[in-house]
């Protein structure tokens, strides 16, 4: 046997620990350990790190971290976070945009600006002179307005006219062109609709009201409603015209109806619409509930979406999938999941009911799913359950 | 765990395989917990930590449509977020490169180098200190390949053999890091025989 140095016995100690050393070494360690008291020492050491790097206690996930992944997540999904990002065509009408479109021309700058001085080029005097012209006219319109009061905005024929050309005129509409819709859109929004545009001047009409009689800015203050109202009624026009929602918040908005715009209101704009109480659906009480959450998988999206919106809906939760149409209750997911928030309470029935939807091919429900204590926080949203229907 | 979850993260790699975020998350559920870990005894801080995880975590759901359930998932996932930290690590080498036991060159000694202890008394350290945190800070001393090694072998499980096909190192380099690291941290950790009776039956309270 040959003979092996306390330095040696050490260099060999980790992997008798492990128990990796071969059989012939394995016996002259074990051989050196029952004589040495400092190797014995060393091995016992050895063994303590080694438990001790094993037993590492299981150190908590962040708080945001399930957040954060999921942002991640999404991002991942549509290509974001690699710089190859593509502006999706589809626009908020449903129509898809042809890349063509999209894409920006290119110009060469040099090629188009010349770099004489501003004074030398040709179109100087030309534009010198319809500034001059523009810029009297502007004084002279402002001084007819005030002598005469022919353009006088506070009749409402007058404006509804101005309104609806207002409309008509593409470049005008900001919120629109930002939304990136096409023309055929405009062309809808700009069909004269009596009753808004009635309701639109009268919100004109109020919005001048409001003003400070004799006020020095009174041109102004009248030239700008129109734009105003172009644009609430314009974008309105495309929430109405698309029945889309990307994106939508986490509680269901209220669908707009053709007659549920209040001719008595002065204000048309979606959101006051909403806040103005009567908008509030009486089928979702999302406020009063603790919720439990329940994963829907299903291969039959179509058929098991909209019945599960109705289960849903009597029971008083609602789906809550990033992008869901309240108003035609259709998830808009090319994914085969929707998540169910139930209100604690009648969590077991609605599973009940959904179960009856097709045949389940997995259910997945852990305890603790319809415990009370996992109640719906915004922040903390993580499943409760999991449902296959095939 | 119901009887049909394996037949359950079957679906859910299916769908997954098919871009449902939902379905992902709910198979990475498990594993979650275990990817942070590893990622936090390899950068020592819970910021870079969730980084890395997350890191890690996108790469599986990047690579998912590769999984053909040759492996059980979890073997597949590990494999992916040792790839990510060894990357990680690679990056951070170019930066640095840093061995614990390499001599530095004075004129004309040698001197080993003396790795700098700005913790506290180990002792006032274990009072004030869970037992986790500080074995962390100590472990946060290690250069990190030899991080890395530990946390393979410790952590994650993996034979010597697996630890040196997957950082593509020679089995000689993984037990010698291993060795070393784990010898620095005998030093640290066990140098005090007060700390070392302390810690003993502190194990041996957990087993």
């Amino acid at each position: 046997m040959a003979k092996y140095d306390c330095e040696e016995i050490q260099e060999l100690l980790y992997d008798y620990a492990e128990n990796l050393l071969p059989v012939r070494q394995k016996t002259i360690v074990a051989h050196h350990l029952g004589k040495c008291a400092a190797c014995s020492k060393e091995l016992s050491q050895i063994k303590q790190i080694i438990s001790l790097l094993q037993n590492l206690p299981e150190e908590p996930l962040p708080q945001d971290f399930d957040e954060k992944l999921h942002l991640a997540l999404i991002a991942a999904a549509s290509n974001i976070d690699e710089g190859n990002f593509k502006p999706k065509a589809a626009s908020a009408f449903g129509e898809t945009v042809s890349e063509e479109k999209v894409e920006p021309i290119k110009l060469n700058i040099q090629d188009v600006v010349p770099k004489k001085p501003i004074w030398q080029r040709a179109y100087f005097p030309r534009s010198m002179a319809a500034a001059i012209i523009l810029f009297f006219g502007i004084i002279s319109a402002s001084y007819a307005n005030d002598y005469f009061g022919f353009w006088n905005f506070s009749s409402g024929k007058v404006l509804n006219q101005t309104s609806s050309l207002e409309i008509g005129e593409q470049p005008i509409c900001d919120t629109a062109a930002d939304e990136g819709a096409p023309a055929a859109a405009f062309t809808k929004a700009a069909e004269p609709n009596t009753e808004r545009n009635i309701s639109a001047a009268e919100g004109a009409g109020l919005g001048e009201d409001a003003l400070p009689a004799g006020s020095t800015d009174n041109t102004t203050a009248k030239a700008f409603p129109p734009v105003g109202i172009c644009g609430d009624a314009v974008s309105l026009a495309s929430r109405e015209g698309s029945g889309v929602h990307e994106y939508m918040p986490l509680l269901p908005e209220t669908p707009i109806k053709e007659n549920s715009v209040d001719k008595g209101s002065s204000n048309m704009s979606f959101n006051s619409h909403m806040a103005s109480g009567e908008a509030a659906d009486k089928n979702y009480y999302w406020q009063d509930y603790d919720y439990a959450k329940l994963m829907l998988l299903t291969k039959n999206k179509e058929d098991v979406f909209k019945q599960a919106a109705i289960i849903a809906k009597n029971f008083k939760g609602y789906i809550c999938n990033d992008f869901y149409d309240y108003n035609k209750d259709v998830a808009l997911t090319e994914q085969n999941s929707v998540m169910l928030d139930i209100p604690v309470d009648d969590f077991d029935n609605a599973l009940t009911k959904l179960s009856a939807l097709g045949d389940i091919k997995s259910c997945y429900l852990p305890d603790e799913d319809t415990d009370k204590t996992y109640t719906f926080k915004e922040n903390s949203i993580t499943y409760r359950s999991i449902l296959i229907i095939f | 765990m119901p009887a049909n979850a394996k037949s359950l993260d079957v679906d859910l790699v299916a769908l997954s395989q098919q871009g449902d975020i939902y379905a992902f998350e709910e198979l990475i559920k498990n594993h979650k917990s275990k990817i942070y870990n590893t990622a936090y005894r390899l950068t020592g801080n819970h910021h870079d930590a969730s980084d890395l995880a997350q890191e890690a975590i996108i790469k599986i759901y990047k690579s998912i449509t590769g999984f053909r359930g040759d492996a059980s998932f979890g073997t597949w996932v590990y494999h992916i977020v040792t790839n990510v930290y060894r990357d990680h690590l690679r990056k951070l080498n170019r930066l640095q490169e840093d061995y614990l036991d390499a001599p530095l060159k004075a004129k004309e000694n040698e001197l080993t180098r003396q790795v700098a202890d700005n913790r506290m008394n180990p002792a006032v350290l274990y009072e004030n200190l869970e037992l986790s945190e500080y074995l962390q800070k100590v472990i946060n001393e290690l250069p990190e390949e030899y991080r890395l090694v530990i946390v393979l072998r410790e952590q994650l499980g993996y034979s010597y053999g697996e630890i040196a096909d997957k950082l593509e190192i020679s089995l000689g380099t993984v037990k010698s890091r291993l060795n070393r690291a784990r010898k620095y941290l005998q030093q640290i950790i066990l140098a005090e025989r007060e700390l070392n009776q302390g810690l003993s039956s502190l194990i041996d309270t957990r087993r």
